[in-house]
């Protein structure tokens, strides 16, 4: 795959540089291959997305952001900057937008022209069907953030931590690490998420990641005997809310972010990172085959821009950019303000690790 | 007018029912005429209705309708019920409830396709039906606060209003009350006469159609028996089972002596002695025949009468039943053989008398066994 | 008057037709119809039962491991226990309130009784995951029924609703709407006489009931169970909402769980046990069919006229107004009062006093907000109108069809039903397949998801219509084609006015169900085309219990308008047809 990669960039750049040469001694500017749009690299690359994104007039997002607090509001900002542009968005779950995705590719009928999720970036780039591009926002991003073959980019990121009731936690009683969950007065009072790969499979394959196979499987099976209540249907967001309302006292694994912002109102539950913290990215992928390139660039420019990851905070999501900080109401459960260790389980290792996570959920907590 | 020829219509038995059709039914009915199905419940009747209508496509046989054929089970033509030009009567009159009793009745006309009939026009034939029947004064009543007898009135109506050329009525009036019957069958008759619409009537009431039949074909198990005016059926019986089913008779067996000629007499060794009897079709010497005579054509004498010789039978009156205008007496004869007779009350027989009774051989008619 | 018969004008009669094939016309045309719509989902299902899913969503090998899973999973036994026990309970609890309802409102004079349905077009229109959470708030930990035990008995969280009885009750008082509705046409349209006759051959009304009414509304009440208890056994919302969190497994969850690790896009023994399905409801079905063999048994609907039978129930009509209340109350009442809390709340704690100091319009002014569902509102019901629009009578042609037996016409019934067992998921998933390799612009059009939803809830719109035509007696259409109606006109004008209380409500619930449903038209629907359903499901994701409370209730309020306007414009049909 790399190796085919390499080539493939080797080509791409043989063919920018036949076709800047060719450019200059036609003295005029001609069509650029999409391969070429998408890793574009001149001075003027703004310019000449421009000017192809009005040809284009349209681009198309699959995007798993919230309509009306993000998606929209990005939207509407595109829009603003380039009226000529029209965006529109369709809006699901990573598994939802993969699915509509590689049957789109498959049946030649492509509609999106960029596409962002948690995990269908990782999808779409293990089916073969992600084409690198480039962006010259990705620079101010930490390495880690950003594939290495250019297939992807971060675009936001997510802490995970236990969510707990105030009312049914005493301050003092607050599991400080992952041993302290193990303590026999939790046994039957902790919850977390089965359904997704962001609920057990995440909190399983962090540890296994940072502590190693041996010790991760020793620690799980301590853990199994708390009797932990499998939370079905239904988000984390839902779960906090069950938190919140006294049904559980403890949530593991939820989004950090998520109790913060119900203890603003004034609600009974706060955030406690343990070490090490899982992080994932939710990111960007350019499908193969797009059909408006220019406008898919524009739009991935704009989304790593500081204005679009700025919209990203103001919808209450940690923005991947390092120079764009969250809202403030959030802002102190990122582990690195706190001095907790976090682990980024990046995309790959999130899906490479799911599948063996899982099982071992079932093995020992069903 | 209408020709049913070999009409055979089989249903598959199901498990606990019988099988039930018709097996061969052939018929005429001429214009004008009212002719009715007789028999009893399972014979067939309703189904030969059914094939008539279209309601349901026979396996073989001719049906024809004014000499144009409604269905050939040979060609295999079917001429759609719709296109029949035939109204019909259903036992549970079938009025729909969603509609006024104007509405009812107009249906025909409205989704008539070969005339298109105007708006004008459509009022003008229903209030005509309507008045016929003795409904105009309830037409925009909603079908559903008709009684009985109003309901089955306005399927008539329905059935009329478009002037068909065949009237089927289906056990029209089995679902009235005894009194509302008797008024009914009067009008229906009498709307069929003012009409001079060609009718087919089914029913199992076999009074009923001896009151109002020009012509009474009887079936039974899916074939006809016999095919005649009321007085012929009843009184010339030519099967047993027409001779039970219609009326109360008599019934006993024997031997033919000598051949007797169709219409001529002929004398029956029976088992309650030797019996001149009215032969309606020829038979031969030797022929087992049974002879059916009516209750009420058998006379009655004292013991001590003079009468005696043909035709006499003696026993004994083991019960006098009284009914106004007749009597109707059990007579034993001789402890194997039961009598039925009804006679005038007034004769000063009465229950123990040991009597006479004489079967007049005119009365007294053959049919085969 | 003898010229009156030969004045009839004598015109050339339409040719005569030769004996029809073994097919009629129409039921080749509506099963062609059907197939199209409906095999493409059900050759997905079983092909994705039957071969391998590539993480990219493509088939791989053949392989019978799904159904090997499905049977020998550790928890297969005990699942299917804990779903017999399910089903049969949760159908039990549905009919005996929906039918009791139904009694109470069509045949007696208890006041008050036109309002349930009111009740349950309420109850309808909340959508189901907000209907199972507001019974969780209600019986919850934090609940009030346990807070009020709490504070009179000192129990802590005495009732936990985490178990099979909770998740049988919630299922069970969730269909309870839709057999009520059903009940209730049923019981509208069956002659008085009926009952009379029993009740004058000297049987109690609960004898005459159990006996008649019952037994003349059989094929209503089969369609029930059959419906209810083939839901129950695919239903996946409640169990896994109220079960799991119990460590309480039904099929459905069981297979959830156990195949959720092994691939995002593999929906194998969800299929496997679709499939499993399948075949019980195409046993169930023929057995079903029988009925219409008999179908004179139950042609309640007859020419001579009927009207329902209203007991006046004297002073006991107190009683059953009660009932009523108390069953509105159970089915409708509490949740709702639940839910109208809970938007009142900046976030929700359980019922504490503290709470009732906090009551906030915040959560509607953030949905009444700009870019919020005002915009997809339109499109939703168009969506659901279109649905039931065509739903309704077709179902209503194809169940005449089937039930007067014209030939072939089984298979319309048993094509319409195959939906019934398809998990939304599959269904969307197939859809999506069928749509995006179609040569015709159709993928990601509202016409499409409308297409698509009317398979979904083709198998309701049968059920109601197959019961409403075995009511209506035989010779109503003979009459009609005696008096010189084609086959088409004894449909329009005949039929389908006799089944206007079966089709009313049927199209009610269809609407209802069609504009909640989430998971079918979120993958369908295309890029700008905005519905409800994403609003629906960006709450239910990440938005706070509160907010999704406060969508729920301003949902309710709008399906409410929609019904009362819709039973405005078939108030006459309605009034007709009782």
């Amino acid at each position: 795959m790399i190796l085919q990669n390499r080539k493939r960039r080797t080509a791409a750049i043989t063919a920018c540089l036949a076709a800047m040469l060719t450019g200059v001694a036609a003295g005029t500017s001609r069509a650029l291959t999409t391969e070429e749009v998408l890793n574009y690299k001149g001075a003027d690359r703004e310019q000449v997305l421009i000017d192809g994104a009005k040809k284009e007039g349209q681009i198309v997002f699959y995007c798993a952001l919230i309509v009306t607090q993000a998606l929209r509001p990005i939207a509407d900002g595109f829009m603003k900057k380039y009226p000529f542009v029209k965006v529109s968005y369709w809006r699901g779950e990573s598994e939802a937008i993969a699915q509509k995705l590689m049957a789109e590719i498959k049946a030649n009928n492509l509609q999106a022209d960029l596409v962002e999720g948690t995990g269908v970036g990782e999808i779409v780039v293990q089916a073969g069907q992600a084409v690198p591009f480039y962006s010259p926002k990705l620079e101010e991003f930490p390495t880690e953030y950003r594939d290495s073959r250019g297939l992807w980019a971060a675009t936001r990121l997510s802490y995970f931590a236990l969510g707990y009731n105030t009312k049914l936690v005493p301050i003092d009683k607050v599991p400080k690490s992952y041993d302290d969950l193990l303590d026999p007065m939790w046994k039957g009072k902790l919850s977390w998420r089965i359904e997704s790969a962001s609920g057990t499979p995440l909190f399983i394959t962090n540890l296994r990641l940072a502590w190693g196979e041996d010790r991760a499987r020793a620690y799980l099976k301590k853990l199994a005997e708390q009797k932990i209540v499998n939370f079905g249907s239904g988000s984390a967001r839902t779960l906090v809310d069950r938190v919140m309302a006294g049904e559980y006292p403890i949530a593991m694994n939820i989004f950090a972010h998520h109790p913060q912002i119900s203890k603003q109102k004034g609600a009974p539950v706060d955030t406690k990172l343990l070490e090490p913290t899982a992080t994932t990215a939710g990111t960007m992928v350019v499908p193969k085959g797009v059909r408006h390139p220019y406008g898919a660039m524009l739009l991935a420019d704009f989304l790593l821009s500081k204005d679009g990851q700025a919209l990203l905070a103001n919808a209450e999501y940690f923005p991947a950019r390092p120079d764009v900080p969250p809202i403030d109401a959030i802002s102190h459960v990122v582990p690195r303000t706190l001095g907790v260790k976090d682990n980024f389980v990046s995309p790959e290792n999130l899906n490479k690790y799911t599948e063996s996570s899982e099982a071992i959920y079932q093995e020992l907590f069903r | 007018m209408l020709r049913v020829q070999n009409l055979v219509k089989r249903y598959q038995a199901q498990a606990g029912e019988p099988a039930g059709g018709v097996f061969g039914v052939s018929f005429e009915v001429k214009k004008g005429e009212m002719f009715t199905l007789l028999g009893p419940s399972g014979c067939g009747k309703t189904t030969t209705l059914r094939c008539v209508a279209g309601l349901e496509t026979p396996d073989t046989g001719v049906i024809a309708l004014d000499s144009a054929p409604m269905f050939d089970g040979d060609t295999d033509l079917i001429v759609p019920m719709y296109d029949r030009d035939i109204g019909m009567v259903f036992q549970s009159y079938a009025i729909w409830p969603h509609m006024s009793v104007f509405e009812n009745a107009a249906y025909p006309l409205r989704v008539s396709r070969k005339i298109k009939y105007s708006r004008a026009d459509i009022d003008k034939k229903v209030d005509r039906v309507l008045e016929m029947v003795g409904l105009l004064k309830f037409k925009n009543r909603s079908a559903t606060q008709l009684s009985g007898g109003q309901q089955q009135r306005l399927a008539l109506a329905r059935a009329l209003v478009r002037e068909p050329k065949l009237l089927l009525l289906d056990e029209p009036l089995s679902n009235l009350d005894a009194q509302l019957r008797e008024q009914m069958r009067a009008e229906l008759k009498r709307i069929q006469l003012e009409w001079g619409v060609t009718t087919i009537y089914v029913t199992h009431d076999q009074a009923e159609a001896m009151a109002i039949s020009d012509r009474v074909a009887v079936l039974d198990h899916g074939l006809i028996v016999q095919i005649g005016t009321p007085d012929e059926i009843y009184e010339l019986p030519r099967s047993e089972f027409v001779a039970n089913f219609i009326g109360r008779t008599n019934m006993f067996r024997g031997k033919l002596d000598t051949a007797a000629e169709a219409g001529g007499m002929g004398v029956v060794q029976s088992e309650i002695g030797p019996m001149r009897c009215k032969f309606p079709a020829s038979s031969t010497a030797g022929q087992d025949i049974a002879f059916v005579v009516r209750p009420e054509n058998i006379e009655l004498h004292p013991l001590a009468s003079a009468h005696a010789g043909q035709n006499v039978v003696e026993g004994k009156v083991t019960n006098r039943v009284y009914l106004g205008e007749v009597a109707e007496y059990s007579i034993d004869l001789d402890g194997k053989f039961q009598l039925l007779v009804r006679a005038p009350p007034a004769n000063g027989v009465s229950a123990g008398d040991r009597v006479k009774a004489y079967l007049p051989p005119e009365k007294t008619i053959a049919i085969f066994s | 008057m003898s010229q009156i018969a030969s004045s009839s004008p004598d015109i050339a009669l339409a040719p005569p037709r030769r004996r029809g094939p073994r097919f009629s016309l129409p039921v080749i045309i509506l099963s062609a119809i059907l197939l199209v719509l409906i095999l493409p989902p059900t050759i997905f299902l079983v092909k994705v039962s039957f071969y391998t899913t590539k993480p990219d969503g493509s088939f791989g090998d053949l392989t019978l491991k799904y159904y090997q899973q499905l049977f020998t999973g550790r928890f297969f036994f005990s699942s299917l226990i804990n779903t017999t026990i399910y089903a049969i309970g949760s159908a039990f609890i549905a009919i005996l309130l929906g039918t009791l309802q139904a009694i109470i409102v069509e045949r007696t004079n208890t006041p008050g009784r036109k309002w349930v349905f009111l009740g349950a077009v309420i109850s309808l229109g909340i959508p189901h995951v907000l209907y199972t959470v507001a019974w969780l708030l209600i019986l919850g930990r934090s609940g009030p029924i346990n807070s009020v035990i709490d504070h009179t008995f000192g129990h802590q969280a005495a009732i936990n609703v985490y178990s099979m009885w909770g998740m049988t009750l919630i299922e069970g008082v969730g269909f309870v709407p839709l057999t009520f509705l059903l009940m209730s046409s049923v019981l509208r349209s069956t002659d008085a006489s009926f009952e009379e006759a029993s009740m004058m051959s000297g049987a109690k009304p609960t004898r005459t009931f159990w006996s008649i009414t019952l037994r003349m509304g059989l094929p209503g009440v089969m369609a029930l169970l059959l419906l209810v208890f083939i839901r129950a056994f695919e239903s996946f919302e409640v169990p896994a909402l109220v079960g799991l969190a119990g460590n309480i497994n039904v099929l459905t969850t069981n297979i959830y769980q156990s195949s959720k690790g092994t691939g995002a896009m593999d929906y194998g023994q969800s299929g496997a046990y679709s499939v499993c399905l399948l075949l019980i409801v195409v046993g169930l079905l023929y057995w079903y069919n029988r009925l219409s063999r008999h179908a004179h048994q139950y042609q309640t609907i007859t020419g001579k006229g009927y009207r329902p039978r209203v007991i006046n129930l004297g002073k006991m009509r107190y009683f059953t107004a009660a009932a009523l209340i108390l069953m509105f109350m159970l089915v409708t009442g509490l949740p709702l009062v639940m839910l109208v809390f809970t938007s009142l709340q900046p976030f929700y704690e359980g019922v504490t006093p503290e709470s009732f100091s906090r009551f906030t319009l915040e959560n509607y002014r953030v949905l009444m907000g700009p870019g919020s569902f005002r915009d997809s509102i339109w499109n939703t019901l168009i969506l659901g109108a279109s649905t039931s629009t065509f739903v309704v009578p077709f179902t209503a042609l194809c169940a005449w069809l089937a039930v007067r037996r014209k030939p072939g016409a089984w298979v319309l019934d048993q094509i319409a039903t195959a939906p019934l067992v398809m998990p939304a998921i599959v269904m969307s998933v197939a859809f999506l397949y069928v749509f995006v390799n179609l040569p015709i612009p159709l993928y990601g059009t509202l016409l499409s998801v409308i297409l698509a939803s009317s398979v979904r809830f083709m198998p309701y719109g049968m059920r109601y219509a197959y019961a409403g035509v075995l009511q209506i007696h035989r010779e109503l259409e003979d009459a009609s084609s005696t008096s010189g109606a084609r086959q088409g006109n004894t449909f329009l004008r005949i039929v389908l006015p006799l089944l206007a209380a079966a089709m009313i409500s049927s199209w009610l619930f269809i609407f209802l169900l069609a504009v909640q449903a989430v998971s079918l038209p979120l993958l369908l629907v295309g890029p700008g085309t905005e519905i409800v359903a994403v609003t629906l499901f960006d709450l239910w994701q990440n938005g706070q219990v509160t907010e999704l409370a406060s969508m729920g209730i301003t949902w309710v309020s709008l399906m409410i308008v929609v019904s009362a306007c819709f039973h405005f414009v078939t108030r006459r049909y309605q009034v007709m047809a009782s």
